[in-house]
């Protein structure tokens, strides 16, 4: 499925990611925390449906639990001792700390797989083949080259099967025999066909100086938009953050700043900034609704 | 001036003693359509790859190609990547790039052209190929004529002036390879694209072709219109008269030397049946039936087998059933994606199917051990022999097949029988690599009957081999089945399946939807028959192949 968010620009949603995974990773105040995890795992679900579900339940939630968990026990420090376990002080403070390091860390996981959904393999080669084309090509050609060989020793290993040589029968010594002579088969036959690759590029012309790219992708004024958008939240978040809305430490003892009207606001934004993919989905969603209606 | 005006063109390559080559020449207008043909190591790639000077061959050379009146060496780089376009035999080796959509911008990008323009000349080439569905799908996922195709759009978005193409349908089904044809034929005549092809599938490409070029041990034979190629082909008695469409070929047999003084020589189905029409054949001439062999017991059953490859995905074959006579060819004939292939995975073991039997000689296959099933009863035969060559010289390679613990001389003497069964007695000191396709055949062969099977199955055995190959090798599977060996053969080939099986098999949608001998099969079938059972319909009963046409023409 694809969601209105990922039919924007590459560049705009680098951008959005980038700021989102970075601020993820250096804010620590829990109320942050706690809205970047849960749009993350949102939007994840959303984007993923069952296969995210399964990531989220054997990866994101253990993870959250172990750090949980691991942070009291190997760290003993902070002020309030709620028990003592085998001679060692159970604190507050620590727990609360593997909490919010266990959110920060499952967080950025969880925003790296919405990154990894919404931009296409084609999508981070665009942005990044500007700087090194043929950098870009040569990953085009490895991402064909991989199922391509794929098939190939799939091909090689049932004919093998056909005059008795099977890869997976036999004993140990026999079976690595086997296994070589079909590296030493699909290498020969990848080597032959390299030749016709080779042919076929140079007779495009490749080599020849002055390659150009072709651009899969327009800059609307839709993603101008989107961009200025997200560019003013996230200044907004860096300005709040470097002006101590965000400060938090949680050792020795948890100190949080102070909740007044313009930390608020940077929570709010923040917010906004979390669940920027969903609102742009409702809205497009209404937009052509509307659009129905009217027609 | 034309196209292209090759002169005197002699070849050697380095260490060779006789040229691939000599003194070639002839002319290329623009807007023709030139279909190069000749025996596999006649030349032809060879020839066609002196077309465009940064695929020539190393070697020695003499004479010339002019490109547009430029000797083709100096035409620069860039102007031949644009202008001269060039189509390879396998369609997955030269496909570069991940998706249809970058390997359609891959020569642009490289000629340095604009993004906004090749965007344009992209979505032009998809839309005038009707590619436009699968745009932008991953190369693995698409079949070998979607391939083909792309590979040809890859080359026409550089608006080239002339393409060459060796051999582009080699790999592909008759369906696929008809609509690669079509899609090249409406490149000639909508765009004025001068096409230079070398083809083995002469009965559908000569007929469209404005020139025939066909070349015999490196020689020009003959450079004309395809009717006077015939002609002077028949005349010259050369064995590549074989590879002419089935209509020149029955009406060569039957007007013999008078054929060189008649204007019109039939090419296609239609002009044969009107040919046959005016001969007027004194009433109806009933061609007789085979006997049919007959067994007690089948070599191979198959009984309501039911196979799929995945537990979410359809099921390739559904209730498929049939008996394969002991001793017997039998050919299984069907469009892509009927289950053929899968049908023989079933029968060699190598798929277990989830429903039904299949038995061998009587014994499930499964319950068969490995070793004694494919040491001495079954003989799998790969789709591409190369799958099976691991050794350095085919001699070497032929030997491995054999248990080291057979002594050195039973050893040889083996080696040297199915050698010789063959016909590969020249070829044990080159590299398995280097041998043509039809050779490539046999060395896997040998290595296969090493193993003395009973039952051997092939698939698509034919591919890409020209006639004189097919020939060879009908003559040494019907050696083999003169010593008992049973053969299942799967195939898109009808001519072949017509000219030599036992009984044959439709098979549609996972089924065998109807089997019978040979003659009933193709005699009965109005579509997915022979050229010359649809030249002869109706007015010669039962003929399946040339040979009746022409038996039935001499009655008289």
């Amino acid at each position: 499925m694809r969601d209105a968010f990922s039919t924007l620009h590459p560049g705009v949603l680098m951008l959005y990611f980038a700021g989102v995974i970075v601020a993820s990773m250096f804010i620590m105040h829990p109320v942050c925390l706690a809205i970047s995890l849960l749009s993350a795992t949102a939007y994840a679900l959303y984007l993923g449906r069952r296969r995210a579900l399964r990531f989220v339940l054997t990866a994101a939630v253990p993870m959250l639990v172990l750090f949980a968990v691991l942070n009291p026990v190997v760290n003993h420090a902070g002020d309030t001792v709620l028990a003592t376990v085998l001679g060692a002080p159970l604190t507050l403070e620590s727990i609360a700390y593997g909490l919010a390091a266990g959110g920060m860390f499952v967080s950025v996981i969880t925003w790296f797989y919405c990154c990894n959904r919404v931009m296409a393999s084609d999508a981070v080669l665009y942005l990044f083949g500007g700087i090194a084309p043929s950098l870009a090509l040569l990953v085009t050609m490895v991402v064909r080259l991989v199922p391509h060989l794929g098939a190939r020793a799939h091909a090689i290993i049932r004919a093998q099967r056909g005059v008795g040589c099977d890869v997976g029968e036999g004993t140990v010594v026999e079976r690595a025999r086997r296994g070589l002579k079909v590296i030493s088969i699909l290498t020969s036959w990848a080597l032959e066909s390299s030749v016709d690759a080779a042919d076929s590029m140079r007779s495009r012309g490749y080599g020849l100086p002055g390659r150009t790219r072709c651009a899969a992708y327009r800059f609307t004024v839709r993603d101008g938009v989107v961009a200025s958008i997200i560019a003013i939240a996230e200044a907004l978040v860096l300005a709040g953050s470097l002006a101590g809305a965000t400060a938090v430490s949680y050792l020795p003892a948890i100190a949080l700043p102070a909740a007044g009207a313009p930390e608020g606001f940077v929570y709010a934004v923040w917010g906004l900034l979390c669940l920027l993919p969903f609102a742009l989905d409702c809205w497009e969603g209404l937009a052509w609704a509307r659009s129905m209606s009217r027609a | 001036m034309g196209a292209l005006d090759v002169t005197g063109l002699t070849f050697t390559y380095p260490g060779c003693e006789e040229p691939a080559l000599l003194d070639v020449r002839f002319s290329v207008a623009s807007g023709d359509f030139v279909v190069v043909c000749g025996r596999s190591g006649s030349g032809k790639s060879t020839l066609l790859r002196h077309m465009k000077a940064s695929l020539a061959p190393h070697g020695e050379r003499a004479g010339g190609v002019a490109f547009f009146g430029t000797p083709i060496e100096e035409v620069d780089d860039r102007r031949q990547a644009a202008e001269i376009g060039f189509v390879l035999q396998d369609p997955d080796s030269q496909f570069v790039c991940d998706t249809v959509a970058h390997e359609l911008a891959f020569g642009l990008e490289n000629l340095g052209v604009p993004g906004p323009q090749i965007r344009l000349r992209v979505a032009e080439m998809a839309s005038f190929f009707g590619i436009q569905d699968w745009f932008d799908e991953e190369a693995s996922s698409l079949s070998g004529g979607q391939k083909q195709l792309v590979n040809l759009a890859a080359v026409m978005v550089l608006q080239p002036r002339l393409i060459v193409l060796d051999e582009p349908t080699a790999q592909l089904d008759p369906m696929a390879a008809t609509e690669f044809f079509d899609t090249l034929r409406r490149i000639n005549r909508e765009l004025g694209t001068t096409v230079v092809l070398s083809e083995q599938r002469l009965e559908e490409a000569l007929p469209w072709a404005d020139r025939v070029l066909a070349l015999e041990g490196g020689r020009v034979l003959a450079y004309d219109e395809p009717r006077a190629v015939c002609r002077a082909l028949a005349a010259a008695g050369s064995d590549m008269f074989q590879a002419m469409p089935t209509a020149a070929r029955v009406c060569a047999a039957v007007e013999g030397a008078s054929l060189r003084a008649s204007e019109h020589v039939p090419l296609t189905v239609r002009d044969g049946r009107s040919w046959l029409v005016q001969r007027q054949l004194h009433g109806i001439v009933e061609v007789p039936e085979a006997p049919r062999r007959s067994s007690e017991r089948p070599m191979v059953e198959l009984r309501e087998v039911w196979f799929r490859y995945e537990k979410g995905r359809d099921d390739v074959l559904r209730g498929c059933a049939l008996a394969v006579d002991r001793g017997s060819w039998h050919c299984i004939v069907g469009a892509n994606g009927a289950g053929k292939s899968t049908m023989l995975g079933v029968v060699a073991g190598l798929d277990r199917p989830y429903r039904g039997k299949v038995l061998v000689n009587g014994r499930p296959v499964h319950k068969i051990p490995a070793r004694e099933r494919y040491k001495g009863l079954l003989g799998v035969m790969p789709q591409n022999p190369q799958a099976l060559f691991v050794e350095r010289t085919v001699g070497l390679d032929v030997g491995e097949m054999l248990s080291p613990a057979l002594d050195t001389t039973a050893h040889a003497a083996e080696v040297r029988r199915v050698c010789e069964l063959v016909e590969i007695e020249h070829l044990l000191d080159k590299h398995p690599f280097d041998l043509s396709g039809g050779e490539q055949q046999r060395v896997a062969l040998a290595k296969i009957l090493l193993q003395a099977p009973r039952v051997l199955l092939l698939d698509e055995p034919t591919k890409g081999l020209d006639a004189p190959f097919k020939r060879k090798l009908a003559q040494i599977i019907h050696r083999l089945q003169d010593d008992g060996v049973t053969i299942i053969m799967v195939s898109h080939d009808i001519e072949f399946c017509a000219r030599n099986a036992d009984a044959c098999s439709l098979m549609f949608a996972g089924e065998i939807v109807h089997t019978a001998p040979t003659r009933s099969f193709f005699a009965g079938n109005s579509f997915y028959t022979t050229a010359a059972n649809r030249m002869a319909r109706g007015i010669v009963p039962a003929a399946i192949i040339d040979e009746d046409v022409i038996r039935a023409c001499q009655i008289r």
